[in-house]
C-alpha cells in the first residue's frame, strides 16, 4: 500500500506541471459554473441535476486526456522500463494512477462546490441529491479512468489511446440514448441498459444510492484495472 | 555470485539469444561487448526481469532467483539505454521517490547520499529537462544507485556524451565497480577496454568471448574476428 500511495503521489503531483491538468480543471469549472448559474438565473431553477449531467458528459472527453500518457506516454519514453524493473510489481503501479486519477477527479467535483455552497446559503437544495449526485459522479469518472488505463496499456501511442477511450465512452454513453434504443430488437435493449454506465447514473441524479448501482460501477472500475494489469504482464 | 545459466529468448521466430552463460563472481566491472543487434540489451533487460525468457536461469550465491520476484529487483541498479527520467520533475524530487519506491527506510537521507556519490548537489533543487546530458546521465545512475544493490547494470552509459562527460562517467563507473559487481554493454571498443576488468563478447545471441581484458592483446582483431 506505501508503494500504491508512492506512486499515486507522484502521479498526482504530475497533473499540476502538466497543463493538460490546469486546462481540465479551469474548463470544468467553467462550465460548471455557467451550466449552474445559467439555471438559477434564467430558468430560476435551482436544479443540480443539469450540472452534474454536464459534468459526467465533459467526463467522456476530459478523462481520455488524463488517462492517455498514463501507460502509453511511459512506454514511449522509456520510463516504465525504469519504473518496473524497481521493486515495484505492474499492479502496484497501475492502482497508483488510479488514486491519483481518483484524486484528481475529487479535485475537479470539489471545484464545482462554490457554487452550489452558494445555492445552500442562499435558498434550499436536497442535500441528499447532492450527495448521491457527487458519489455516482465520482463513480462513474473512476470506471472512465480504468477504461482509459486499459486502453492506455494496450498502445505505445497517447494519441491513439486518447481517441479509442473517447470513442469507446461515447459509444457507451450511447447504449442508453432514447434514439438508439428505439431502433434495436427489444432483448438488445436489456444488454445495451445493462452494459450502460450511464444508464445507472440516473439512480444517483435522483438522490437515491442505489447499491446494485455502486457494485456495478466498483466492478468496472476493477475489471478494467484488471484487464490493464494483464494487458501489461503479456508484453513484459 | 551471480550466475546466468543458457539463458535463451526468441522474438517471434527469431532466435536473439541463444544459450547465454556467464558468472560473475566478485566486485569488478564486466563488459558486455557486441554489435547493435547482437542480443546485448534483451540480456540485460532479462537480468531486470524486464523481460522473461524462454529457457535458462539466474542464480545468486548458487540460489535459483526469480527473475520478476522483487527480492531479485531490490539486489539490481538499472540504467537503461536513452535513460529515460521525468524531466518535469527535480533531482532530489526524483531520488527521494526512486528511494521511496526501492524501500530505503530513510529516502532523503538514501537520496542525498546518492547525490553526493554522483556529484548531482550543485544540481540537486534543479528541474532534471534542464540539466545537460551529462548530469542526466548522472541522475539516472543515482537512481540506480538507490537502495546499495549488488548489480549495476548499465546499457551503454556513455552514449551521446561529449569527451569531458564521458571521462567524468567512466571514473564514477570505476569508483562504483570498487563496492558492487557492474555489468555495462557498449559497442565502443576502447571504452571497453578502458574501463572492464572482464569482457564477453556477444554476436548472433551467442557469447563468443569470455577473458580478462588484460589477456586480450588486440581487442579490435579479436572482435572482428568474432563478430563478422
Amino acid at each position: 500500500m506505501k508503494k500504491i500511495l508512492t506512486i499515486a503521489t507522484k502521479e498526482f503531483q504530475g497533473y499540476f506541471y502538466n497543463p493538460i491538468g490546469y486546462v481540465f480543471l479551469g474548463i470544468m469549472m467553467m462550465l460548471a459554473c455557467w451550466v449552474f448559474w445559467g439555471d438559477v438565473f434564467v430558468a430560476g431553477n435551482a436544479d443540480i441535476k443539469p450540472l452534474l449531467q454536464t459534468i459526467g458528459y465533459l467526463y467522456s472527453i476530459f478523462v481520455p486526456a488524463i488517462t492517455m500518457g498514463w501507460i502509453a506516454d511511459e512506454k514511449r519514453n522509456g520510463t516504465w522500463e525504469v519504473l518496473t524493473t524497481n521493486p515495484v510489481n505492474i499492479r502496484m503501479i497501475l492502482w497508483g494512477k488510479m488514486l491519483a486519477g481518483m484524486g484528481f477527479l475529487l479535485v475537479s467535483l470539489l471545484l464545482s462546490l462554490p457554487s452550489l455552497l452558494s445555492i445552500l446559503y442562499l435558498g434550499k437544495m436536497d442535500l441528499g441529491v447532492v450527495f448521491s449526485g457527487y458519489l455516482g459522479l465520482f463513480l462513474l469518472g473512476s470506471t472512465y479512468l480504468a477504461i482509459g488505463l486499459w486502453i492506455s496499456s494496450l498502445t505505445k501511442h497517447p494519441a491513439v489511446a486518447f481517441i479509442g477511450t473517447t470513442i469507446f465512452l461515447v459509444l457507451n454513453s450511447l447504449m442508453s440514448q432514447e434514439i438508439i434504443l428505439s431502433k434495436i430488437p427489444y432483448f438488445m435493449v436489456r444488454v445495451f441498459e445493462q452494459l450502460s454506465l450511464g444508464d445507472k447514473m440516473s439512480t444517483f441524479y435522483n438522490g437515491e444510492l442505489g447499491l446494485n448501482a455502486v457494485v456495478y460501477l466498483v466492478s468496472v472500475v476493477v475489471l478494467f484495472t484488471w484487464l490493464a494489469q494483464k494487458a501489461n504482464e503479456k508484453t513484459i | 555470485m551471480l550466475q546466468v545459466k543458457n539463458i535463451s529468448k526468441k522474438f517471434g521466430n527469431k532466435t536473439v539469444l541463444n544459450d547465454v552463460c556467464f558468472e560473475i563472481k566478485s566486485k569488478s566491472v564486466t563488459g558486455l561487448l557486441g554489435p547493435n543487434g547482437a542480443g546485448k540489451t534483451t540480456l540485460m533487460r532479462i537480468l531486470t526481469g524486464y523481460f522473461g525468457a524462454e529457457s535458462g536461469s539466474v542464480m545468486w550465491d548458487k540460489e535459483l532467483v526469480n527473475l520478476k520476484s522483487l527480492a531479485h529487483k531490490k539486489k539490481i541498479g538499472y540504467l537503461p539505454e536513452n535513460n529515460p527520467l521525468y524531466g518535469y520533475m527535480k533531482v532530489r524530487e526524483y531520488l527521494e521517490y526512486t528511494a521511496k519506491v526501492k524501500d530505503s527506510a530513510d529516502f532523503e537521507a538514501e537520496s542525498y547520499r546518492v547525490a553526493v556519490e554522483c556529484g548531482l548537489i550543485d544540481v540537486f533543487e534543479n528541474k532534471i529537462e534542464t540539466l545537460s546530458k551529462g548530469y542526466k546521465q548522472r541522475v539516472g545512475l543515482g537512481a540506480a544507485l538507490i537502495g546499495n544493490p549488488l548489480l549495476l547494470i548499465l546499457d551503454e552509459p556513455t552514449t551521446g556524451l561529449d569527451p569531458k562527460q564521458i571521462i567524468e562517467i567512466r571514473q564514477l563507473i570505476k569508483k562504483l565497480a570498487k563496492e558492487k559487481m557492474v555489468i555495462l554493454s557498449t559497442h565502443i571498443l576502447p571504452e571497453a577496454a578502458a574501463i572492464c576488468s572482464r569482457l564477453l563478447i556477444i554476436s548472433q545471441g551467442k557469447i563468443v568471448l569470455d577473458e580478462t581484458t588484460s589477456k586480450i592483446k588486440n581487442l579490435e582483431k579479436k572482435f572482428i574476428q568474432l563478430t563478422s
